[in-house]
């Protein structure tokens, strides 16, 4: 990506796939417009804006296949099958997909126009990246590219929960974790496009400041705190004032 | 008490037999490797529909894993709404919550018998061994042997194998995937191996990926799970009998 003085894009869209339930589309909106002072369009599902013949595969072909490895690998007939079905509002549960590829497949379909924008995609699909380094597939709740990927599965199962979370059923902790149709959903929202916002401004999508909703949360407590309650911190007002 | 039979009548009688269903089953319909939970509830659909279905077994006993819900126990479980399927069998269980439960070899039994009265045929003690290709790669039968002859030692295990022509296989053969293994070493099919246990999601999945992998060949149950790198689900048997079913469909509608 080229950096420039320049802000880098006049639009923000949103494509939201229409199999999420509870989630405040507007109020991102209206959030998003307010800080970033761009226009807003919200969109439905990525794919059924973009679809073309070629399309389930494409999807299909971006699953993980194997956990430990990033082997591609054609998409078997069930597999196309299956996105057929989601495409036709089934939900299901259970596939991971590449997050890398997913969003590489996506940018294909964008037309020259759309390139231009600032392209998010809300996914119920469950999403991960194997990063170099690491020995396996780990889910990840965004993927900052073009177009950024935030998942809403990936909210809830991304972010560890404590160890006696699994461990003790019974034991109460001083925060709730992110849950499937979770309420707080539309909040967690706002900061992840935040995240991939500031990663399109200025390479860096993240805040070591705990409290902002750029940290980079490895656990539900962070999420809590950072997501969820947080507030973007002085530094990245004032950088967003800048560049705004 | 018995009527006189001398051996010679006991040894026709069987051969005879054999050799009727060897002729009839050269060519069938359907044939169905593997006569597990899923394998079976497939060839009693499908036999139902007037299908004509040869079940290859390895066993000396059809039923594969139903005969015990896990950690060699007998009670076996199915999640809701498999138990519909129960009911149809006329297996008795007990409800308890989303999940039923049955005595493994009652299930079993009931399920076994329940596909020979449709009208099913079989051979067990005999090993899946390779497919029959036709125009295209489309499978177009199966090349079988017995079970024995695997484990003879090399330098007697010259015996060859017999093909049985037919419309359709269906690999309901477990986590081995023996037919669509068979066509990954022959470069026509990539498996993704199973995962770990995830009952909630497997069964979900192994029912929704349950259909045609190639020309001429379906895969039913566990195999489903080795196929697709989906997650093993543990010892509840309602996705086998219901990927079963759904095979059954899928195959009912390929032919046509």
């Amino acid at each position: 990506m080229i950096y420039s003085a320049e802000f880098p894009f006049e639009r923000i869209i949103f494509y939201v796939s229409d199999r999420i339930d509870r989630l405040e589309t507007q109020e991102i909106a209206s959030y998003i417009h307010s800080t970033i002072k761009k226009p807003v369009v919200m969109k439905e599902d990525f794919f059924h804006e973009h679809r073309n013949d070629k399309i389930f595969e494409s999807i299909a072909s971006t699953r993980v296949a194997d956990l430990n490895s990033r082997k591609d690998k054609d998409p078997l007939p069930m597999e196309i099958e299956i996105e057929k079905k989601i495409l036709k509002g089934k939900g299901i549960y259970g596939i991971l997909y590449d997050g890398w590829k997913l969003s590489k497949n996506m940018f294909e379909l964008l037309s020259e126009e759309e390139q231009k924008d600032h392209i998010i995609v809300i996914t119920d699909r469950l999403i991960g990246t194997l990063e170099r380094g690491e020995s396996r597939y780990h889910v990840r709740t965004v993927i900052n590219s073009l177009p950024s990927i935030i998942s809403i599965p990936g909210i809830v199962e991304g972010p560890a929960k404590p160890k006696e979370f699994y461990l003790e059923t019974e034991k109460r902790f001083d925060f709730k974790p992110m849950e499937h149709e979770d309420i707080r959903m539309t909040k967690a929202v706002k900061s992840y496009a935040l995240q991939t916002i500031f990663w399109r401004l200025t390479g860096d999508p993240f805040c070591d400041k705990i409290g902002c909703p750029l940290f980079n949360s490895h656990w539900q407590e962070e999420v809590i705190k950072n997501q969820i309650e947080g507030e973007l911190c002085e530094e990245h007002k004032a950088e967003l004032k800048r560049s705004v | 008490m018995f009527q006189k039979s001398s051996e010679k009548d006991v040894t026709r009688t069987i051969v005879k037999e054999f050799g009727r269903v060897i002729d009839e089953y050269a060519e069938s319909d359907v044939i169905v490797i593997g006569g597990g939970p899923s394998g079976l509830m497939a060839a009693r659909d499908l036999a139902k529909r007037d299908r004509k279905i040869l079940v290859i077994e390895r066993n000396n006993y059809l039923g594969g894993g139903f005969w015990l819900g896990g950690y060699l126990m007998n009670t076996i479980t199915v999640r809701s709404p498999a138990e519909d399927i129960l009911d149809e069998l006329g297996i008795p269980y007990k409800k308890e919550g989303n999940l039923s439960r049955a005595l493994g070899p009652h299930a079993c039994s009931k399920l076994i018998s329940e596909a020979c009265d449709e009208g099913i045929q079989i051979l067990n003690m005999t090993e899946f061994d390779d497919v029959v290709f036709r125009e295209d790669d489309r499978i177009g039968g199966v090349v079988v042997n017995w079970t024995p002859v695997s484990s003879l030692p090399r330098q007697l295990t010259c015996v060859d194998p017999i093909a049985l022509e037919t419309k359709i296989v269906i690999d309901a053969t477990g986590h081995d995937a023996c037919v669509v293994k068979k066509m990954e070493e022959r470069g026509l099919i990539e498996t993704r191996g199973f995962g770990g246990m995830w009952v909630e999601e497997s069964e979900d999945l192994v029912v929704e990926h349950t259909g045609k992998v190639h020309d001429g060949l379906v895969v039913t149950g566990m195999a489903v799970s080795t196929t697709y790198g989906l997650p093993r689900m543990g010892p509840t048997f309602g996705s086998m009998l219901m990927s079963g079913r759904k095979g059954a469909k899928v195959v009912d509608d390929l032919l046509g």
